[in-house]
């Protein structure tokens, strides 16, 4: 049982590691499927909300890592 | 396959092939403390159990997936390729920047050679039957995200073959090499490997997103390029920036 339980763990583990960055990216993605269901014509728009989005959410999760690291040194 | 296809084919086969070693290396390392542990009769009855695991759920999973609607598809996989890549690319800068210990194969052999001895003086009538689980358990884990990636990377366009092959081509790899050395490969610089495997499976989970939404990239598949180059562009330069020296404690 607890081999599975640790399986389960793992499982979500390989998507999840700061909680932050994955609520992050989800709110991203569906804000961008939102403006795609909504609205016609939108792929310049989804395309940047998609890259511009995912590389600014890493640099903040990183930079807010980071401080909090050094706040506690 | 046909040259340009092998030319679509390649970044797959790369991410599968880079991941795949990261993976394998980390399960062969158990492995390996459990045979030299306990034997090697547990180290490959557990190893051959998981392999056999990890087979049924692929041939289950490869019918499944070609009944789900393409865009679908690509969408679930890609928002899955953004949090797995994503994840793997924060700590791997998080790690070079010094924040985070580096991996340590070394240390975790020695981890696992402590476990197995440990249990030897409390069960011993059990102890083929932990140390089977241990490598069941250690080549399940690594296996799933080996599977994982290979599905992620090959099934949006129909390139699970080529992706299995990299992936294949890691595992047998590190096999040759393990035999020979008959140690745990701490040379494989792995946060450099995790670096470069979150940049592309962050890329590719951003192109199939967008494609799963319907957005048609300019250039196609030449724009997987570009978002790789700029998430090793933010990478570099995050790790320039918050540079401070090497934690070299194992995790």
């Amino acid at each position: 049982m607890n081999t599975f339980k640790s399986l389960v763990h793992e499982f979500a583990g390989m998507f999840v590691d700061d909680g932050s960055l994955a609520i992050a990216i989800l709110l991203i993605v569906a804000v961008a499927g939102w403006i795609a269901m909504r609205f016609e014509n939108t792929s310049v728009v989804i395309g940047i909300i998609l890259v511009a989005g995912s590389a600014g959410a890493l640099i903040e999760n990183v930079m807010r890592t980071t401080r909090k690291a050094n706040q506690g040194r | 396959m046909e040259l340009a296809s092998w030319g679509a084919a390649a970044p797959a086969v790369a991410a599968s092939f880079l991941a795949s070693l990261v993976e394998v290396v980390e399960a062969f390392t158990i492995v390996l403390a459990v045979g030299i542990v306990r034997g090697w009769r547990p180290a490959f009855l557990g190893t051959g159990a998981a392999l056999l695991l990890l087979a049924s759920i692929v041939l289950l999973l490869g019918p499944v997936l070609d009944r789900i609607p393409l865009h679908l598809l690509q969408l679930v996989i890609g928002i899955l390729l953004l949090l797995f890549g994503m994840r793997w690319l924060r700590k791997a800068i998080l790690r070079s920047a010094g924040y985070v210990a580096l991996h340590d194969e070394a240390a975790e052999f020695s981890k696992e050679t402590a476990y197995l001895q440990a249990e030897a003086r409390h069960h011993r009538p059990h102890l083929d039957w932990l140390a089977g689980v241990a490598a069941f358990k250690a080549v399940v884990l690594e296996g799933l995200e080996v599977v994982f990636i290979v599905i992620a990377v090959g099934a949006g366009r129909g390139l699970l073959f080529p992706a299995s092959l990299g992936a294949i081509a890691a595992c047998i790899l590190v096999l040759f090499i393990g035999i020979l050395v008959h140690r745990p490969l701490v040379r494989v610089p792995e946060n450099t490997l995790k670096f470069v495997v979150g940049i592309m499976l962050s890329a590719f989970g951003v192109f199939w997103t967008g494609e799963g939404l319907g957005v048609k990239w300019a250039g196609g598949d030449l724009m997987l390029l570009a978002f790789a180059i700029l998430f090793l562009a933010i990478g570099a330069a995050l790790r320039r920036l918050l540079q401070r020296p090497t934690l070299t404690v194992a995790q």
